[in-house]
């Protein structure tokens, strides 16, 4: 039985957030436990019981953070007590920043990344497709993936869909590591997100337009255009506002749906940010925005009101962060830490940010 | 390095299946011409002849190809043949000098966007986009271990690493299916490697690149810069070099190559490879054989910074842009 998307939302900040009744809302932004999000749509699909959670005990670790200094870490569990929830947050008191980062050699991924729900990371290197688990040698999964691939994601069937730029074409791949073509004629197509119906959020970056783009047929609509160099692209826990950086141009764009996904128009959220080019997105449980500068090699926080600085500094370290992705929360990956891509190294950044991602369907 | 072993080339050339009586000289001194496809290993005047190479497609051409990865520290063959070309993948020569050119990706735009099943192409129309097909069971000899692949997974990721050894003939054979059999060759190559030292783009000045000499022909060397990954015309340099161990890249092409415009990172890639390949039905299929490194390189005056101490002596931080200047 398929639940209406607004319903999911709710569940899954539910389990998310720890909620009970009792609860006191701590979500700024109008989500989470005192403010439950808006139901996307308003018919009431769900009703059946297997939804399971409704219980308020599955949040596991109270303990906190999770700094990462030494090799025995922070992040969550390794094994069989992988835990995808989150502690619960109060978003009024997140942590602030710069937060400490542990420096990870191991994965494989050089442009961006994505996890599935067996533990691993996916990531594309030299044109081919790699798998890292946590704490194993990244293992080589398809070869011959095409020769610059951007942006990558999972969806919720459980296949990889990723943008090569050299063809201009949007692939998916299916578990068992079959690649097919799923929409062509992409103008440089660069950040992926997906929402919570399994459609996928193409930003065409020489193209100046974002692409909704059903992962299953491959039929697509645009939602924006005229934009300056679209890069990352990230939706506010809610799936309602689609948040569209500029590569070169140091704007982030707030694109707003309507309860029947219908896109309104764009406006600005931030300007000129860091030096510019931002490349990739992510957003936060309680809605807060960041975003990756790409040379500087830091990370920007905004809060849902647009307010923001740098809370993660990787400029000793390197200067290429094209991307980044909170763990899944499955096999060591630390749903609590975000984890920032080097371009330049095959180096990934464990960054514990005090905060999980928004409700994902996957994985 | 094995090249001169008259038994092995025997044994590759029988198990090639190939007929050993051209008159045509394949002795691979300036290669990669192509002349037939089918029957062209050679060994005319002497066994240490090898097969012939055709060299690449041209791009507008290409719509396959099977590759032998060698990579630092894994290997992989991956392959596949289609009934077109994408367009975009048509690259254009937009300056050449020496052995180097400088190659343009043209995007091309549709509007309204091309619908699925379909791709772009340069005259803002959408055509059909290209449907891999079966080439029938696909083998590839001369490796360390032989290699059999089946549509649609041409590809093979549990190769011993390195997969060859330098100088051996490798041969490919698709047994045909949708399309008709072909066969294409190749040798194992010397695995790539470089020193540390950084190649450093700068303005007006040839660019001296450096590898550890390898392979005769028709093992060849690949050089590809690309300092603009990030930007919306995307120029590279390619360079096809004898594996002598270093050339210089003309300050022109330099120049012109910053010209384009510099963003984001810069990224230079060697190969050690051979290349050849085989017209059929629908057109033109490659077989790469290649061992593959990632150089250090950088441009100067795009040096990134946050702080003063970021940026070599005489240079400043420019906070607006937090580029050295």
């Amino acid at each position: 039985m398929r639940l209406d998307r607004g319903l999911r939302i709710a569940l899954l900040f539910a389990l998310l957030l720890g909620c009970n009744d009792e609860d006191e809302g701590v979500i700024v932004g109008g989500t989470g436990c005192g403010a439950t999000p808006t139901p996307i749509d308003d018919d009431d699909s769900a009703g059946d019981d297997d939804t399971t959670s409704g219980d308020d005990d599955d949040t596991t670790s109270d303990d906190d953070d999770s700094t990462s200094d030494d090799d025995d870490d922070t992040t969550a569990s390794d094994d069989d007590d992988d835990d995808t929830t989150s502690p619960p947050v109060d978003c009024e008191n997140i942590p602030d920043g710069p937060f400490a980062f542990n420096v990870m050699y191991g994965p494989r991924a050089t442009e961006d990344l994505a996890f599935d729900d067996l533990g691993n990371l996916i990531g594309a290197d030299n044109g081919n497709l790699f798998k890292s688990t946590y704490t194993d040698a990244p293992q080589l999964w398809v070869p011959g993936s095409g020769h610059f691939l951007a942006g990558l994601r999972a969806v919720p069937s459980g296949d990889i869909v990723y943008s090569d730029v050299s063809d201009g074409t949007l692939y998916k791949v299916t578990p068992d590591g079959v690649r097919s073509p799923l929409l062509s004629g992409f103008n440089y197509g660069n950040g992926i997100e997906v929402d919570l119906d399994g459609f996928v959020y193409v930003a065409e970056q020489s193209g100046g337009r974002v692409r909704k783009v059903d992962s299953t047929t491959g039929d697509f609509e645009v939602v924006a255009q005229g934009l300056n160099n679209p890069n990352g692209v990230a939706f506010s826990p809610d799936y309602r506002t689609l948040y569209i950086g500029s590569f070169g141009g140091g704007t982030i764009h707030a694109l707003e749906f309507d309860e029947h996904g219908n896109p309104g128009d764009l406006t600005v959220f931030a300007a000129d940010v860091g030096n510019g080019q931002l490349d990739g997105m992510a957003v936060d449980a309680c809605g807060n925005v960041y975003v990756c500068e790409y040379i500087a090699a830091r990370v920007w926080r905004f809060t849902p009101d647009g307010d923001g600085h740098p809370v993660i500094l990787l400029g000793s370290e390197t200067t290429w962060i094209p991307n980044m992705q909170w763990g899944s929360g499955i096999g060591g990956w630390d749903p609590m830490s975000l984890y920032v891509l080097d371009i330049s190294a095959n180096k990934l950044y464990e960054v514990p940010v005090g905060v999980p991602d928004k409700p994902r369907a996957y994985p | 390095m094995r090249y001169a072993i008259p038994g092995l080339l025997a044994l590759a050339l029988a198990l090639s299946g190939c007929p050993q009586d051209d008159d045509d000289d394949a002795t691979g001194d300036d290669d990669t011409t192509a002349d037939d496809d089918d029957d062209d290993v050679t060994g005319d005047d002497d066994d240490t002849t090898a097969p012939e190479l055709r060299g690449p497609c041209a791009l507008a051409e290409r719509v396959g190809y099977f590759q032998v990865q060698h990579e630092l520290d894994y290997s992989a063959i991956s392959g596949d043949v289609s009934d077109g070309v994408v367009p975009i993948t048509i690259l254009e020569e937009v300056m050449t000098e020496g052995a180097c050119r400088l190659m343009r990706r043209n995007n091309p735009f549709c509007d309204p966007p091309c619908q699925p099943g379909t791709t772009c192409d340069f005259d803002g129309s959408c055509i059909p986009y290209p449907t891999s097909h079966d080439v029938g069971t696909v083998t590839i000899e001369g490796l360390e271990v032989p290699v059999s692949m089946e549509f649609p997974a041409y590809f093979n990721t549990t190769l011993p690493h390195p997969p060859f050894a330098p100088g051996d003939p490798i041969r490919l054979a698709a047994a045909g299916a949708d399309f008709s059999a072909f066969t294409a060759y190749g040798y194992g190559v010397s695995p790539m490697t470089t020193d540390d030292e950084a190649w450093i783009v700068r303005e007006d000045e040839p660019l001296l690149v450096q590898w550890t000499a390898g392979d005769p022909a028709p093992v060849q060397v690949q050089l590809r810069f690309n300092i603009d990954q990030h930007g919306n015309s995307p120029v590279e340099l390619v360079c096809d070099l004898d594996d002598t161990g270093s050339y210089e890249v003309p300050s022109d092409l330099i120049q012109a190559l910053l010209a384009y415009g510099v963003s984001g990172f810069a990224s230079g890639n060697l190969y050690r490879r051979t290349v050849d390949s085989v017209e059929h039905d629908a057109g033109c299929v490659e077989f790469l054989v290649f061992s593959h490194v990632m150089g250090n390189l950088q441009v100067e005056g795009h040096i990134p910074c946050d702080d003063p101490d970021d940026c070599p002596e005489g240079m400043e931080c420019d906070y607006a842009t937090n580029t050295c200047i």
